[in-house]
């Protein structure tokens, strides 16, 4: 039953190394029964994507958002630096829950311009879990869940891995990387792992002017070594990933009568000043993120059990536009994270009408946040704690599974005297609730939360049609930023203000998804719905009379935002389907359509991704020589315009719809360790447009057409 | 939610053995919390504008300030005297010197001097209701008129000194608006013409940031 880890409770494995042999079990007449146990997409009773390591290398040199762009129901929320974030389902990164190699990403995510920093070249695959899936994963993954899990260690004596490289047109940016595996003939149950990949870019350009200020330069560095025996493997990794980008030139610290000028203009005021450069220039921001993991899965007669340590440090700097001989950053965050995981599986359990398998696991978090600069963010000390279980009963056609997640937050904000005056006299902080000492306020929060699922997955059809339905109930604590945030928004020409009494935001969901795998159509549609209790968002703060009101600073009159509960409603279609997927001429479509409202003031809320459909015409070719595996891909990209927005909470129109083509071509040469090459352009008529939930819309024009060509080899 | 609170000290006592953190500069423990200096250099907290007769006679100073950044200044109004002695407006002219402070340092620092020191990276800009001048153009409804008295090294305006001119009694705004100009990409960004173009088309039309906005009442009598 060793293998059971791996074969019958696949979709376990991709949140831990799958070390154990898949084979053992096929013999098993419960699994006989199970179609598709090889494909965890198929078996997650969740929507559910995975990118393999050639998708991967498709994207080499992109950011993890940008990677995940090409999923159904993934958009990208871009920045005013070149860096990006995923949206899932319409929901923003602070809805979203990132695993790394099975650990919780910590960061400041709540930043616009703040990219989420995994390497996606660290990853082996990456999944992702569309809709809420707080049950099995925590807090926070009421959107969807982001996998990004290593390869496997390798287990032969010998040398082996993969060499990638890649350089983009626009912003001229070569990108390059490398992972090497070892396992030692001397010491063959010893499996080492370096890897390493540089990116380095120029200012990109929009079809009519250079975007100055947005070069960067990116480099990650990993190491691992595990140890497998016949019982179980040990693992320690270290990862390193640094990450230094401009910020658009383009954002002004205007008031919003003159952000509504520059909105207005045909181009940036300073834009014939901007040329292709390699050089950063204030302000810009300068982020590190290291992660130390230690990892144990033991398997015996009683099940598997996988523990899991890591501590993560995230220092983020941000060095504003200031006079010369002020030196160092104006923002100054870090973050350091301590976690432990702990998961048991008991063995599968036999019963006369089917199989049981399922789990308990446990997770504590440390965390303390230190924040130094101007007036914006308390530190804070926090503790977390979850429990949970799972159970899922496969039937001869239909699985079943349930889940149940009890999550508690204790946090200390030490808000900075300055700051908690500010709070108090603007009455947005009772006094009484923090201690109040000569440097700081102590403010204590508390919360928790249960989450629950119970989902099916029925194969209609074996091999044919499934369907699956997920019911499930998640929750998110607010952040710090939501509660105690004060200050100008450096991207927005508003003062924005947190709110200490936000609740606990509670998502309930429905999602239904039908899936086709046929020679001739392979399609993933999915139709879903949630409605979500003290939902946080931000937006202008009214008085009685439903008036805005201003803050006054010295540097202008603001518009007031604060963060606000209301409730609200998601719900959308999104998915893929494939026609002809494996002929020679074949057609991909991907679509996605969501709706976000105030379910009390029927108001929209804005952020929301517009409608778009992406279609492709792909062309598969005969093998010619040592060539084979070759495609020509030629796609249009349909992006509507958002017309369910809301002006009163928004700073700019909705940008209008834009149409954009590609076209790609791929190929690989050899066959034992075959080098896999290819050519694509993005955005092929150098079209100019605006994208709905970039920051840069409110600025300038999205980067033109870019040519990016790639060679994988792996040895 | 108790079951939380009671395991909370167990976190803290965890936290305290694993990390063993050290303190980031400015900062330190006390007591098992952190402590963090503010970090305010740079700042601006108080605008001081100085008025000085031009035939002599005291400078009037008026000030907008809030020292503790908290969003609720202490704003001065504007009283300018005229030359007239009797029912007709006659024009007086001042000088008019903009001091810049920082109150959140301790002791405050005057922030002039570095203005002064990069004011081919400034310029002022004087409009609002009340100002005729470079940045608004020709406003019948001023009650004074602006002109600058200082220039930077490329002979361009600055605006630390100015010329204010009284051109009829009444009441309006001034607004006094400090623009930060960085190169970009080693290009100048302050260049001939900047007042013109905020006239013409608001500060969207032109490059940089504020680093000050603030606006006064001001009478003329």
């Amino acid at each position: 039953m060793a293998a059971c880890a791996c074969g019958c409770a696949c979709s376990l494995c991709l949140t831990t190394p799958c070390w154990a042999d898949p084979g053992e079990d096929a013999e098993d007449d419960v699994l006989e029964i199970t179609v598709h146990a090889d494909d965890p997409d198929v078996e997650d009773i969740r929507a559910r994507t995975t990118m393999d390591a050639v998708d991967l290398e498709r994207r080499s040199g992109d950011d993890l958002a940008d990677t995940l762009a090409g999923i159904a129901g993934v958009r990208t929320a871009g920045g005013t630096a070149d860096a990006a974030k995923p949206i899932i389902r319409g929901h923003q990164e602070r809805r979203l829950l990132v695993l790394n190699d099975g650990v919780r990403h910590e960061s400041q995510k709540w930043g616009p311009d703040h990219a989420t920093e995994v390497d996606p070249f660290s990853a082996g695959q990456i999944s992702v879990i569309r809709g809420a899936a707080g049950a099995r994963y925590g807090p926070d993954a009421i959107g969807g869940v982001i996998l990004v899990q290593p390869p496997p260690l390798r287990s032969e004596v010998g040398v082996g891995g993969v060499t990638r490289a890649s350089f983009e047109t626009n912003g001229r940016r070569p990108y390059l990387a490398a992972r090497v595996d070892v396992v030692p003939a001397a010491a063959p149950r010893l499996s080492a792992r370096v890897s390493a990949n540089v990116g380095v870019g120029a200012n990109r350009s929009a079809p009519d002017y250079v975007l100055g200020n947005t070069a960067s330069r990116t480099y990650n560095l990993g190491a691992t070594l595990g140890y497998t025996w016949d019982a179980g493997q040990v693992r320690a990794s270290w990862t390193h990933h640094a990450f230094t980008a401009g910020v658009f030139y383009g954002v002004q610290n205007g008031t919003p009568t003159d952000f509504a000028a520059q909105l207005n203009a045909e181009q940036p005021a300073t834009a014939d000043l901007w040329s292709s450069t390699y050089d950063i220039d204030r302000p810009y921001q300068d982020v590190t993120h290291d992660m130390v993991l230690v990892n144990a899965d033991l398997i015996g007669e009683w099940g598997t059990l996988d523990l899991t340590y890591a501590f993560q440090l995230n220092h983020r700097q941000e060095f504003d536009s200031v006079r010369e001989g002020i030196s160092g950053p104006q923002y100054d965050f870090t973050l350091r994270t301590h976690s432990v995981d702990a998961l048991y599986r008991h063995l599968a359990v036999s019963l006369p009408f089917g199989e049981l398998d399922g789990g308990v696991g446990v997770q504590g978090t440390f965390q303390e946040n230190v924040y130094r600069g101007y007036a914006l963010l308390p530190n804070y000390r926090s503790f977390g704690g979850g429990v949970f279980a799972y159970e899922r009963l496969s039937l001869r056609r239909i699985d079943v599974e349930a889940g149940a997640r009890l999550d508690g937050l204790s946090r200390v904000a030490f808000v900075g005297d300055d700051d908690f005056h500010r709070h108090v006299q603007r009455g947005t902080l009772d006094e009484s609730t923090c201690e109040v000492s000569p440097a700081h306020a102590r403010c204590p929060a508390a919360y928790s939360a249960g989450s629950v699922s119970l989902g099916a997955l029925a194969h209609i059809v074996p091999n044919l049609l499934d369907v699956k339905l997920d019911l499930s109930r998640a929750s998110r604590f607010p952040n710090v930023d939501e509660l105690y945030l004060i200050g100008s928004a450096p991207s927005f020409p508003v003062y924005a203000l947190g709110s200490p009494d936000l609740a606990v935001e509670t998502a309930w969901g429905a999602s239904l998804t039908t899936g086709v795998r046929h020679p001739w159509v392979k399609a993933e549609v999915s139709a879903y719905g949630q409605v979500v209790d003290d939902y946080i968002y931000f937006s202008p703060d009214l008085n009685v009379s439903g008036a805005p009101r201003f803050d006054v600073t010295i540097r202008g009159t603001w518009p007031r935002f604060t963060y606000q509960a209301v409730q609200a409603m998601v719900y959308g279609v999104d998915g893929t389907v494939s026609v002809a997927p494996e002929q020679s001429l074949g057609v991909d479509l991907r679509f996605a359509a969501v709706r976000a409202q105030d379910r009390q003031t029927q108001t929209h809320l804005i952020g929301t991704p517009p409608d778009h459909l992406t279609a492709s015409v792909v062309g598969r070719l005969p093998t010619v020589g040592v060539l084979h595996d070759t495609q020509v891909r030629a796609t249009t990209e349909l992006v509507a315009r958002q017309t369910r927005t809301d002006d009163h909470a928004d700073f700019a129109p909705a940008p209008p719809a834009y149409a954009l083509f590609g076209l790609s071509v791929e190929t690989e040469l050899g066959s034992r360790t075959p080098v896999r090459l290819g050519v694509d352009v993005h955005n092929l008529l150098n079209t100019s447009y605006r994208d709905y939930t970039s920051l840069l819309r409110y600025y300038a024009d999205q980067p033109g057409r870019n040519i990016r060509v790639r060679v994988g080899v792996p040895f | 939610m108790k079951w939380i609170t009671r395991l909370a000290p167990l976190g803290l006592l965890f936290t305290t053995a694993c990390s063993d953190v050290e303190a980031p500069d400015g900062c330190h423990y006390h007591d098992d919390e952190l402590h963090c200096d503010d970090d305010n250099h740079g700042l601006a907290t108080t605008v001081i504008l100085n008025f000085t007769p031009s035939g002599g006679g005291d400078t009037l100073s008026f000030e907008w300030n809030d020292p503790e950044n908290d969003g609720n200044p202490v704003v001065d109004d504007i009283l300018l005297p005229d030359a007239s002695d009797h029912d007709h407006h006659d024009a007086q002219e001042y000088t008019l010197d903009v001091e810049i402070w920082n109150e959140l340092e301790d002791p405050a620092s005057d922030v002039t001097p570095d203005i002064d020191e990069q004011d081919h990276f400034h310029q002022f800009f004087f409009t609002g209701s009340a100002v005729r001048g470079p940045a608004v153009g020709n406003n019948p409804d001023a009650i004074i008129r602006q002109a600058y008295a200082d220039e930077d090294e490329n002979g361009l305006p600055v605006g630390l000194s100015n010329t204010i001119t009284t051109v009829d009694w009444g009441t309006g705004e001034l607004t006094v608006t400090l623009r930060h100009m960085p190169e970009e990409n080693g290009e100048t960004v302050k260049t001939e013409g900047l007042a013109d173009a905020v006239a013409d088309e608001g500060f969207g039309g032109i490059g940089g940031g504020n680093d000050i906005e603030v606006t006064f009442n001001i009478e003329v009598e």
